[in-house]
């Protein structure tokens, strides 16, 4: 057999097996998960505000005191420069923790708005990233409704009787809640 | 004429670090001057490379930038009123590693933002492969010159006798980084594929260094589960050793899903060992008609191939002969004269 033959060979061998029976498990149910911990938005909140233990200042070496002393010394002696540290990581860490929310927000939205306007899906969970069997966004699977983060969800029931932003001085939004927008496209958030 | 090479990083194992050496073993022999920086060195270079703040090139000399990752203090060369090349290696996008290794994935989609930065500074550039030029040429590269990876088959030593596969239990290997967009888990169900409905004691050698600890784990665990026993992860080899996996392989085997170039395809065609791959980036200009290139995203029909591949005396020779033919086109000779032809023009600019 020439190389320019042997793919037609194989693909006609395969649909021959699977007329016998053979090749009906791919192994594509056995997946490899996320292997990076995923921590929650509850989590990320948590350490957005950074407060570093001076308490962790210390000496692993033996008789150590003298250097934890010394450490803590400059540590005291730095205090101004360290303050200004923080508060510059703080500052970087809520204003990316407010993206990540807010993307959240309005991912969670165009969910809302997908599972209502798919007949019979009950929601559905987009494939891994690294997935290309799947095709364009109509054909994910559905899948269980995931549980919206609570942060969230108390927020959006704030929202109901603010508008569609539900932050102060936004712009009264149509109706009571998150819905299709004109023309049934997926709604806007200020 | 003086050429100095900027790299990120460099380290005694690191691809693009021994392209670079190899490239200064040319640049002696043409009787260029020049030396070799780096922004973090390995201790274990010896010297080889220096340390990118010695980096002083006087006015008539040439930068060859190699860009393979993202090195915001390499933005410091770019500055110097000298000419500059800059080679692209092709960074990874970013999206294989969010779920295995996020700094890796901030450092690559930083590396592609940028690289239209350092396009921008740069006299001409060039890139590895004719994938990797459409991409330069996507961020705003102008006539990207094509510098294959420069191959030099006596590293690894003779091919050795032909051997032909033990029949229902051929060995296949795959030669890669152990990472999500290598797709070493599809290779791992395609042997299992191949074990339940063709060949009972196939086996699968996978050699390469892994992402981290974790996700060895996971496919270790992904083996175990669909082909107990039969998959062999290996690291950490010397060139002999790993001469020595191609030598007792009957398939190469590479369902990755992004490559740049792929060097194990020149690797394997330098053995004659028939090699099966997914058509994406660099592999088919890299492969032409010396491999089977199959986009079926039918795993089954991988499993047929690679059935095929190591049953079929016919076919098994003619692409080890295409291979060694194929290997001729990117012989050390003619990579070094496309080498020579990109900084001599940027040189004359």
């Amino acid at each position: 057999m020439q190389p320019e033959q042997a793919l037609e060979a194989a693909r006609r061998a395969v649909t021959e097996a699977r007329r016998a029976g053979a090749y009906e498990r791919d192994f594509s149910d056995v997946t490899i998960n996320p292997t990076h911990h995923r921590v929650t938005s509850d989590q990320l909140m948590e350490w957005a505000v950074i407060e570093p233990d001076p308490g962790l200042v210390i000496s692993t070496r033996r008789l150590g005191a003298p250097i934890a002393w010394l450490k803590r010394t400059l540590m005291h002696l730095l205090r101004q420069y360290h303050g200004q540290l923080e508060s510059q990581q703080t500052r970087f860490n809520v204003h990316i923790l407010a993206r990540v929310v807010e993307q959240e927000e309005r991912l969670a939205i165009v969910e809302d708005w997908l599972r209502d306007e798919t007949p019979g899906a009950t929601g559905f969970q987009p494939p891994p990233a690294h997935d290309r069997r799947h095709g364009p966004l109509e054909q994910w699977p559905a899948g269980p409704a995931r549980p919206r983060h609570e942060w969230l969800a108390r927020r959006q029931e704030g929202d109901e009787g603010r508008g569609a932003g539900g932050r102060p001085g936004a712009d009264p939004g149509p109706g009571p809640g998150p819905g299709p927008g004109p023309d049934g496209a997926p709604p806007r958030r200020p | 004429m003086n050429v100095h090479q900027v790299l990120s990083g460099a380290g005694p194992v690191d691809a693009v670090t021994n392209q670079a050496l190899a490239f200064r073993e040319h640049f002696s022999a043409w009787g260029w001057g020049g030396h070799d920086v780096a922004e973090s060195i390995d201790p274990r270079m010896d010297g080889r490379v220096r340390p990118l703040r010695t980096l002083s090139p006087d006015p008539g000399d040439v930068l060859l930038v190699h860009y393979s990752a993202y090195a915001p203090r390499l933005r410091s060369v770019l500055d110097l009123p000298v000419r500059k090349l800059l080679l692209s290696h092709n960074v990874t996008p970013a999206r294989w590693f969010w779920d295995h290794e996020p700094a890796i994935a901030v450092r690559c989609a930083l590396g592609r933002k940028h690289l239209a930065e350092f396009i921008a500074a740069s006299d001409a550039v060039a890139a590895v492969s004719r994938y990797n030029a459409d991409e330069l040429e996507a961020a705003g590269g102008r006539d990207p010159a094509v510098i294959p990876i420069l191959f030099d088959p006596a590293r690894l030593g003779a091919a050795g006798t032909e051997r032909e596969p033990v029949p229902g239990a051929p060995s296949i290997l795959f030669v890669g980084r152990l990472a999500p967009h290598k797709r070493q888990d599809e290779a791992i169900r395609a042997v299992a594929l191949l074990r339940s409905h063709r060949a009972p004691n196939a086996r699968l050698v996978l050699v390469g260094e892994p992402l981290n600890d974790r996700y060895l784990v996971a496919l270790r665990r992904l083996a175990d589960e669909v082909a107990p026993g039969a998959v062999t992860f290996r690291s950490g080899l010397s060139s002999a050793e790993l001469a020595e996996c191609y030598r007792s392989a009957d398939l190469f085997l590479c369902l990755s899903e992004h490559e740049g170039f792929c060097v194990p395809l020149l690797e394997s065609f330098h053995f004659g060992l028939p090699v099966l791959a997914r058509p994406v980036g660099g592999v088919p200009e890299v492969a032409g008609d010396a491999a089977l290139l199959c986009e079926d995203e039918d795993l089954a029909v991988v499993a047929e191939l690679a059935h095929l591949a190591t049953t079929d005396p016919e076919l098994r020779r003619a692409l080890s002969e295409r291979g060694r033919q194929r290997l001729e086109r990117f012989s050390p000779e003619t990579t070094a004269a496309s080498l020579r032809e990109a900084l001599e023009a940027v040189a004359r600019v």
